[in-house]
């Protein structure tokens, strides 16, 4: 469980949240939607213990992030809106951080590779940016954690890589796992989401589980009905 | 707790991820410590001509000496590199986010900075040396000394033996107690660039040398005010009195002690600010 309590953070004198808590339980997938500049994606690196807030605490499984334990972050997995694989094969980068994520799956990979139309033979320096998100996300999927964050990553995808995206999290899902998605492309992720969480500075609009999951869902009517009538 | 198992992890993560970054730098430093003996012999080929060239003494001394100094900007510019994988955002995502302890990734950097980059100077050296010995078959000249041994032990013809290239020599000629002052107040500097790097990941070497600056102007000036200030000139006389009579090799043994305190504090400063990075390069409280 991840327990965000009564935080404040500020990039210097800027306060993007205060008093401000949030929580997510084990198990589903959990929309994280707001406007832009709401604090998303800062929110998401106080999960990951990448940002210390000033006050309160963020917790998973108890334990404080800001203290980086090897246990969590191995348990966790950020795939960032923007960044940079180093150029070398995706098999040595396979080699190198597998140790660290004990239910590291190389099936798994293979099996979001292929979806994604992807041969596991590439060198991670020869590929677009959209190329590189697609390799990002199998790899985060693979590594099997228990909480996997991502920050918009739908951005940068054409329109079949958005279907082959919300495929590709179908299957690498499972009932233990958590993840977190931060957009504010509401349609990309609409058919995915179990629990949406509504944000704006300080407030939690909405929190609830989409329930009428049979039923297509309109996310972007509800997330400017939430976002213009607060309850 | 610390994880061996998770230490060497963080090696060979780091490894793959950085490796063109340290091949690059490495074989750059190998060229750059080769570079004064390949200028030397291409400058007396060009003015002497090749035929003329079996004269030209080995110029071991000079080498060793520009080598050495080589060696020393070298340990100062990695230092300000120790923490390169923080330099960009994703970089710090990759590396906060590595399931270890800051302790284990913190290591990894001091052994990659301690010993990878003494590692590399040395294999430089070799490969100069080599050079060197091949210029030498080339024009004929059979009088050759090792640069490996002048640059690192300072053994061999009696200049280098006279001279204070090499560690033996500095130990011969001021003693261990000097020379290990020197030493931790020469390790000291360097490892401040560490310091400076933990602190900002962007532009940290030339913030490290305008520290050295102002330091080297202001705080003589500012001492010097508050001398003045505090005490007379009686004070002054007084103390140049006293510590005519404190035995010097006591004035070294203390320089010793307080040069190894300032090396703990600065390793541990290091530290501290880098299990205190954030994503941001802003720091909080």
């Amino acid at each position: 469980m991840i327990n965000i309590q009564n935080i404040k953070f500020a990039y210097s004198k800027e306060v993007v949240l205060d008093g401000f808590s949030l929580q997510f339980d084990k198990g589903g997938i959990y929309g994280l939607l707001g406007k832009n500049g709401t604090g998303k994606s800062t929110l998401l690196y106080l999960m990951m213990g990448l940002l210390r807030p000033q006050k309160g605490i963020v917790t998973v499984d108890g334990i404080d992030t800001t203290l980086r334990r090897p246990e969590v972050l191995s348990e966790m997995f950020l795939v960032p809106e923007e960044y940079d694989l180093p150029a070398i094969s995706l098999s040595a980068y396979v080699k190198a951080i597998k140790p660290f994520y004990p239910r590291f799956s190389e099936d798994l990979l293979k099996q979001c590779l292929a979806n994604f139309e992807m041969s596991t033979d590439i060198n991670l320096g020869a590929l677009s940016m959209g190329q590189k998100k697609k390799v990002y996300m199998s790899i985060a999927l693979a590594a099997n954690t228990r909480y996997l964050l991502m920050d918009e990553p739908t951005n940068g995808l054409d329109i079949l890589s958005k279907s082959q995206f919300r495929k590709v999290v179908i299957e690498g899902m499972s009932e233990d796992k958590t993840i977190i998605i931060s957009t504010h492309q509401v349609h990309d992720v609409e058919l995915l989401l179990d629990h949406v969480c509504i944000i704006e500075r300080n407030n939690v609009l909405l929190n609830e589980p989409l329930v009428e999951k049979d039923q297509a869902i309109n996310l972007e009517e509800l997330f400017i009905k939430t976002v213009k009538d607060p309850l | 707790m610390f994880s061996f198992k998770r230490f060497i992890n963080v090696a060979r993560w780091d490894l793959s991820v950085n490796s063109k970054f340290y091949t690059r730098s490495a074989i750059m430093m190998m060229a750059f410590i080769s570079t004064p003996i390949v200028l030397f012999y291409l400058y007396n080929m060009l003015t002497k001509g090749f035929l003329l060239m079996g004269n030209t003494t080995d110029n071991v001394e000079g080498f060793a000496v520009t080598i050495s100094l080589i060696g020393i900007a070298y340990m100062i510019i990695s230092s300000g590199y120790m923490f390169h994988n923080l330099l960009t955002k994703q970089g710090r995502i990759s590396e906060l986010t590595l399931p270890a302890t800051n302790l284990e990734r913190f290591l990894w950097h001091v052994v990659v900075i301690v010993i990878g980059v003494q590692l590399v100077y040395f294999c430089g050296v070799v490969v100069a040396d080599f050079l060197h010995f091949l210029f030498r078959l080339a024009i004929q000249n059979a009088d050759i000394q090792s640069l490996t041994a002048a640059c690192f032990w300072g053994v061999g013809e009696p200049w280098i033996e006279s001279s204070n290239v090499g560690y033996i020599n500095f130990v011969k000629n001021y003693g261990y107690e000097i020379t290990l002052a020197i030493f931790i107040w020469a390790s000291c500097y360097t490892r401040s660039f560490c310091l400076f790097n933990a602190w900002k990941y962007k532009y940290n070497i030339p913030w490290t040398f305008l520290f050295y600056f102002i330091l080297q102007t202001v705080l003589p000036l500012v001492l010097l005010f508050l001398g003045t200030m505090f005490f007379s000139k009686e004070n002054v006389l007084d103390f140049m009195e006293w510590i005519k009579d404190v035995n010097p090799h006591n004035i070294i043994i203390g320089m010793d002690i307080v040069g190894i305190l300032v090396y703990i504090c600065i390793w541990l400063l290091t530290y501290r600010l880098y299990k205190r990075a954030q994503l941001t390069t802003k720091r909080n409280p």
